[in-house]
């Protein structure tokens, strides 16, 4: 008898309506996609602790650190385990995280915060952020790219429902919206936005359901699938796609798309500032919103067309496009804002799109079996994207400043930096090749192989 | 949440796998998970707050977007 969290408990019945699941995976994305919409507790936090914005900038660094490893560590617990158990799971960590969190800042303890929020929460983002993709994949066996679309596109948009929030329970819980207002509403809030996650994680595992093992989309022939270049019915397991060129040429891809997506990010508000001289603060948090409609629009979108144009195709738009368009903000960003900014949000957009369709992409070349667990090994190019793309970036931007360069002139070098980046991802995409058959489970194996773990 | 289905078929495994140790044949000698009226609720439920959720924090963002071009 299985438990109500395992597998087991959560088959489908053969006639089952698929789209009650991406709701169940979105649950869950929305909820841990508040880690970047961090940056509002910022300015509160560094009041209630006393410190500088270093030292609270580490919270969030911490919590996509720990994301990377959990996700590359868990992965394949998270394959064995089913999305059920491993969302619990998740749910248990990210919730206990900003529990703890409360503690600290009840107690006016930063290492607590460390603990909770950037450790204990972190781990709760990895598992989180894995567990319902590749279960919506086996759901969308024909649409691939639009069900990792549709999971990913959570994690942006939990941003930007978080954002706005939690300033709003701030200042109601504080009294008003000055600083020292939404200070003292920092701990109602954590534990407001803990009580909702617990809810709403809770309800997306109640309701996600993994399909029948007879169960086909109707009209759906596999045999389809694989006539499609670089697309195979075969399965490569989690350690055996490490081995295979094809797992690092991808992680080139992603590590060089989100570095690229990063030097924009990381610095938007102040470089629309540099580049135009009028645009108040207002203006470039309003840029900055915009950013981030870009990139949770791109999740969707990009990554669903990468179902009829294929993964490759999508990567070398993504890489190649954004390349050009790099430059002609390096070159002449500054000359009109139109073109600045509908420059930028096009790079925002291959950002998101960039996370949304990677997992369907190894879906491709890897197979189902335990895509998830490759995902999560995958994400590693992420949390080495975030470190790197913003020391490039400011630490650039420190030795244009130092070197008497001010305005748009502060920024051309970073961006030449991304160009070359972005050249160096578009190359390991075109070496892309379909996966050594020596690397395949056999059919007969792979099942009771993942299920022998 | 556990319901009667009211709308599941046998669930098991046509292929004559079940009870091979395979996951597809665990999975089917599980029996189906129950989907029904209850089931149906809690899913329309949480469609309802995942929309209204992305609805909210678009709105707020796109407000927020609006202030590049007012601001």
């Amino acid at each position: 008898m299985p438990s109500i969290l395992d597998r087991e408990a959560i088959v489908a019945p053969r006639h089952f309506n698929r789209w009650l699941i991406p709701a169940a995976a979105l649950a869950i994305h929305l909820c841990i996609g508040q880690v970047y919409a961090f940056s509002v507790f910022k300015i509160p936090m560094m009041g209630h602790f006393g410190t500088g914005e270093v030292a609270v900038g580490w919270i969030f660094s911490v919590a996509i650190a720990m994301l990377g490893l959990a996700a590359a560590f868990g992965g394949t617990w998270v394959e064995r385990s089913g999305p059920r158990k491993s969302m619990v799971v998740a749910g248990t960590f990210w919730v206990a995280g900003f529990l703890v969190a409360s503690v600290g800042i009840a107690s006016g303890q930063l290492w607590l915060v460390y603990l909770g929020y950037g450790v204990i929460g972190g781990i709760g983002l990895g598992i989180g952020y894995i567990s319902p993709v590749s279960t919506l994949m086996k759901w969308f066996p024909d649409r691939p790219g639009l069900a990792t679309g549709l999971a990913i596109m959570g994690f942006g948009g939990g941003a930007l429902i978080a954002s706005p929030l939690s300033n709003s329970l701030m200042a109601l819980f504080g009294g008003g919206t000055d600083p020292e207002n939404l200070e003292a509403g920092l701990l109602q809030t954590f534990l407001t936005l803990a009580a909702v996650y617990a809810v709403v994680i809770a309800l997306g595992a109640l309701v996600i359901r993994v399909p029948h093992p007879d169960w086909r989309p109707s009209g759906w022939d596999p045999s389809t699938a694989a006539a499609k270049p670089l697309q195979t019915t075969a399965n490569v397991s989690a350690d055996s796609a490490l081995r295979t060129p094809q797992f690092w040429l991808l992680w080139i891809v992603l590590f060089c798309n989100v570095t690229a997506g990063i030097g924009i990010l990381e610095n938007a508000a102040p470089m629309i500032q540099d580049y135009f001289d009028w645009i108040t603060p207002a203006a470039a948090a309003g840029f900055v919103g915009l950013l981030s409609l870009a990139n949770m629009a791109g999740r969707f979108a990009w990554s669903a067309t990468s179902d009829y144009w294929g993964r490759r195709n999508n990567y070398m738009m993504y890489l190649g496009i954004g390349l050009a368009l790099y430059l002609v903000i390096a070159l002449v960003g500054g000359a009109s804002l139109v073109v600045f900014i509908l420059a930028t949000m096009v790079i925002l957009s291959f950002y998101g799109g960039g996370f949304a369709t990677i997992p369907a992409y190894l879906k491709d070349l890897f197979g189902v079996f335990q895509v998830g667990a490759i995902h999560g090994r995958l994400l590693t190019a992420w949390s080495a994207a975030g470190i790197a793309g913003p020391l490039i970036v400011n630490s650039v931007l420190e030795a244009q400043a130092e070197a008497g360069l001010t305005g748009a002139g502060l920024y051309s070098l970073s961006l030449y930096i991304m160009v070359g980046l972005l050249a160096i991802g578009f190359i390991a995409n075109l070496l892309v090749r379909p996966v050594h058959p020596k690397h395949h489970v056999p059919e007969a194996r792979d099942r009771e192989k993942e299920y022998a773990q | 949440m556990s319901t009667p289905s009211g709308n599941s078929p046998s669930t098991r495994n046509s292929t004559g796998t079940a009870g091979t140790g395979t996951a597809d044949a665990r999975t089917a000698d599980a029996g189906p998970a129950r989907t029904g009226g209850a089931y149906q609720a809690v899913a329309l439920v949480l469609a309802l707050i995942v929309i209204a959720a992305l609805a909210y924090g678009l709105v707020q963002t796109a407000l927020k977007a609006s202030a590049l071009f007012t601001g």
